[in-house]
């Protein structure tokens, strides 16, 4: 079974057509309860923003004109860590990092 | 140094005589209220702060700003990664009622309203944030099982995963002044840039399983020379006169590290490279395998102790004995240093204090590090 699995991951590179998965939603999410708080992601928070298209504002479907990051696939680890988002790094060459005039990014401290 | 450069020196690696990062960044700043596709043609990524009652936060059930739980946090969504597509820009959304900081010296991860006099906005460390939701866009996920360097995964950028809560730790996230962007998890990293590097380098990818097979079982990460590295002491606790454990509540007066609590590795002998003039309590050990040892060579240089203050809430469980406990303290040292410009090779790093002359108070963790100037030099079938 072991030989299966690592035959099933000998592919290096994948397509970019290969990543089938297409909404991405991961959300940093501070939560009280009563052992305390924690910061974590919770399915509940994905399935409430998981709407209708016609509900997502237009800033969050901005079509990319960039050229897409180069995926590589890997191998989850032999204890079962995850590093990466489905396994998958996205290197990028170069990145424009686009915020708005509202964000205080300027300055020593960032 | 200034956060974007250091987080990108983590991500990325950092730029060597004659060889530059191959991972170009550039900050635009854009208007987010104009609705005009053109002006975000050149946008690899969108970062912007939601306006209250708008998507997604509106659609989030949150009791509230100010209702706290046992440790004073509120409960928020606070910032959210979102990739609509494939096609579209992945962005990068913080919470409307968050006061951002994007420049302050060890500022908390969240302050709680109720010790600010605010009572509907939230004061956030925006970089913590920030380059936690930027590591999502290269692929990063939530730290599940840390590398041994990072003690406790609710204390790196990387944040934790669901599924893993440890309940010992976890709230250390939100209740000391630190700079918590600069804590990246050293596999996360280190892989990412090896790839990086063997892209722009053009050398063949290893194969998917290389990276992990062969790293539990040797257990290093690759780090490059000027590398700033943050070590994490795994905090210790003490066994009293009572006998019971007991959690260090401050660090005596003096402590004194005669007999360094180090694991004998007959193998590699340890050599005790130097003694920290920053903190003479503190011994740093390195072995080092392969070519030989120089010791004028700089080979690692120790440049601060940090300290940070968790003043924690006991967990509060329903009939528990400690509910009404008082709150204590746990002390956290981080030492910041980086290797030498000549370090090459394979390093096991281990240093510890003593306190007590009992026990060890805290120690970091056994590290193997490949040091090389070229991350693309590592996860190599010859270096496995």
């Amino acid at each position: 079974m072991k030989y299966i699995f690592v035959l099933l991951n000998m592919c290096c590179f994948l397509s970019e057509n290969a990543i089938a998965r297409a909404k991405i939603v991961e959300l940093e999410h501070t939560f009280a309860e009563i052992e305390g708080s924690s910061w974590r992601t919770d399915d509940s928070f994905r399935k409430a923003i998981d709407v209708d298209e016609v509900q997502i504002p237009w800033i969050f479907r901005l079509s990319l004109m960039r050229p897409k990051p180069q995926p590589v696939q890997l191998a989850s680890s032999e204890l079962g860590a995850h590093f990466f988002i489905d396994d998958t790094v996205r290197l990028y060459r170069e990145i424009n990092i686009c915020y708005d005039q509202k964000l205080k990014l300027e300055g020593p401290g960032f | 140094m200034r956060a974007l450069d250091f987080s990108l020196n983590k991500m990325a690696g950092i730029e060597q005589p004659g060889k530059q990062r191959p991972l170009k960044v550039h900050i635009l700043k854009v208007d987010s209220r104009i609705r005009n596709p053109s002006g975000f043609a050149l946008c690899d990524i969108l970062a912007f702060q939601s306006e209250e009652g708008q998507f997604p936060f509106s659609k989030f059930q949150e009791t509230g700003v100010g209702l706290n739980g046992a440790s004073g946090v509120p409960e928020l969504v606070l910032g959210l990664f979102y990739r609509y597509s494939e096609s579209t820009i992945p962005v990068i959304s913080f919470h409307p009622k968050l006061d951002l900081d994007f420049q302050g010296d060890m500022v908390k991860y969240i302050s709680d309203p109720a010790t600010l006099g605010t009572k509907d906005r939230v004061k956030v460390d925006g970089r913590s944030i920030f380059f936690h939701e930027l590591g999502h866009v290269l692929g990063f996920a939530h730290i599940h099982i840390p590398h041994p360097l990072n003690s406790d995964p609710a204390i790196s950028v990387m944040g934790i995963d669901n599924s893993q809560r440890n309940e010992g730790h976890i709230e250390t996230r939100f209740s000391a002044p630190t700079s918590l962007w600069r804590r990246w998890d050293p596999q996360q990293t280190s892989i990412y840039r090896s790839l990086l590097w063997k892209l722009s380098n053009n050398k063949p990818i290893p194969k998917p399983t290389e990276f992990f097979l062969a790293n539990m079982i040797n257990n290093y990460v690759c780090v490059m020379p000027n590398e700033i590295l943050d070590f994490n002491f795994r905090s210790w606790g003490t066994v009293g006169e009572s006998g019971m454990f007991d959690w260090i509540t401050k660090l005596p007066e003096t402590i004194s590290l005669r007999n360094p609590f180090v694991i004998e590795d007959q193998q590699q002998p340890l050599r005790k490279i130097e003694r920290f003039s920053v903190h003479p309590e503190v011994d740093l050990l390195v072995t080092h395998s392969g070519k030989p040892l120089n010791e004028s060579s700089g080979l690692f240089k120790a440049d601060r102790i940090e300290n940070s203050t968790y003043r924690m809430k006991p967990l509060t469980h329903p009939g528990s004995s400690t509910l009404n406990a008082e709150p204590h303290e746990l002390l956290f040292s981080t030492l910041v240093g980086s290797f030498g410009n000549e370090s090459r090779g394979s390093f096991i790093l281990k240093a510890a204090f003593q306190m007590k002359k009992k026990f060890p108070a805290s120690y970091v963790p056994m590290t193997r590090m490949q040091v090389s100037p070229d991350p693309s030099e590592c996860y190599s079938s010859e270096q496995n």
